[in-house]
């Protein structure tokens, strides 16, 4: 699935840390357009199982798609009473703590940019 | 996406086809390919069990004109959630503490005589998974030779949660296949994670877009049909030996498990839960 305002803050490789903000703004523009809802029918503090009317499978197929487009790793724990966006958000963040992604020099041996290396090359983006 | 009106009452049979109410398969081209539909998401309770026999009863005299058996989900939930929690329950209600006991141990034994099959056939055997593959689903993944999946499939062995063990040959197969660390992290943390996390540590070997797996394993299985069939019944036999004597011990400890008034009251509260999110500690 596309989202076209997805990419517009999403987190690559060597990239600087995005705000909070924008990473809630990212989580509403993707459940919306997933769950075709209407984007502005979603607030931050909604309860996502009421405000998406999904289950708990449609719950993993939505961590799954956050994951997948933040690069970070949840944790099914970590998520645990968690149903309001903003909090997923704030939990979404702090998977993306860039102090905890190592990272590889800046220019490899060959002259490529990071950017340029493909990401099977590097450990995941964030193991908590 | 078959929907739960469409779904077949009966069963049908013609040569090397069936058609049940929880799955179907069919020989195609020298390739088995078995379908998967029962809703919600094809939970494996008795009836999928039943099924299953068949399959590993017919198996027998297919697999001869196949070089390789492919294992998918036609229901867009995903490949399979696991055991069928809630028949496990209701039916151990208002039985004997021994009788459901021997209920659970004989459903297990025949799961695991399936499975043992599917694990040995003298095919390339490949589960092409999208979505939850969760328990007792993943524990049919791994019986596989290969797992294709689609970058939105999740795994997860959630028993522990419940105050039990996968009881479908998920640990052996599981560490037979893997370091013991991403084992022990799955089963001891009861977390899921995804396909792209199952590429890194090797419990696939392909991931591919969405919606692409069934696509990838047909591709896979017709590249098999090109190789000598002995070369490779001979290449599966030396690589993948089956761990009885593991399986063996999963039973005896799934079913001491069973047993505990903790699993009961976990699996009621399961069972029960009207949350969108079904209780799990």
């Amino acid at each position: 699935m596309k989202v076209s305002t997805a990419n517009r803050g999403k987190l690559k490789k060597g990239e600087n840390m995005q705000t909070a903000d924008q990473t809630l703004d990212e989580i509403l523009t993707l459940a919306a357009a997933h769950f075709k809802v209407p984007r502005e029918r979603l607030g931050p503090d909604d309860d996502f199982f009421k405000t998406l009317g999904i289950d708990s499978l449609q719950t993993l197929d939505l961590l799954t798609r956050l994951e997948h487009h933040f690069h970070v790793e949840l944790p099914d724990y970590e998520l645990q009473g968690v149903s309001d966006f903003r909090t997923l958000a704030s939990r979404i963040q702090a998977g993306c703590d860039p102090d905890s992604i190592p990272r590889p020099p800046r220019r490899a041996k060959s002259g490529r940019s990071w950017g340029t290396i493909r990401d099977t090359s590097f450990p995941s983006r964030v193991m908590k | 996406m078959r929907t739960l009106q469409e779904q077949p009452r009966g069963e049908s049979h013609s040569g090397h086809s069936f058609r049940g109410q929880a799955m179907s398969w069919q020989l195609k081209h020298g390739t088995i390919e078995l379908a998967l539909y029962r809703e919600p998401c094809n939970e494996l309770g008795s009836l999928a069990l039943d099924e299953l026999e068949k399959f590993a009863a017919a198996l027998e005299s297919i697999q001869p004109e196949a070089h390789a058996l492919i294992i998918y989900s036609e229901l867009k939930c995903g490949f399979c959630a696991g055991a069928d929690l809630r028949e496990l329950y209701h039916g151990s209600q208002g039985m004997e503490k021994a009788e459901a006991l021997r209920g659970v141990r004989d459903f297990l034994e025949r799961i695991h005589k399936v499975l043992n099959t599917i694990d040995a056939a003298p095919l390339t055997t490949i589960a092409a998974v999208h979505g939850v593959v969760f328990g007792g689903g993943f524990e049919l993944a791994l019986a596989c030779d290969l797992i294709i999946a689609d970058k939105m499939a999740r795994f997860c062995f959630p028993e522990l949660r419940l105050g039990l063990i996968p009881g479908f040959g998920g640990i052996p197969r599981l560490k037979r296949d893997l370091g013991n660390g991403v084992v022990r992290d799955l089963l001891l943390t009861g977390r899921s994670f995804n396909a792209t996390k199952a590429l890194q540590v090797g419990l696939v070997s392909q991931m591919v877009g969405e919606g692409e797996a069934l696509r990838a394993a047909r591709a896979t299985a017709a590249q098999l049909s090109k190789f000598d069939r002995q070369t490779a019944i001979a290449a599966k036999r030396f690589i993948k030996p089956i761990p009885h004597e593991e399986l063996r011990q999963e039973i005896d400890i799934f079913c001491d498990l069973f047993e505990r008034p903790a699993v009961q009251a976990g699996l009621k509260k399961f069972v029960e839960s009207t949350e969108a999110q079904p209780y799990l500690p």
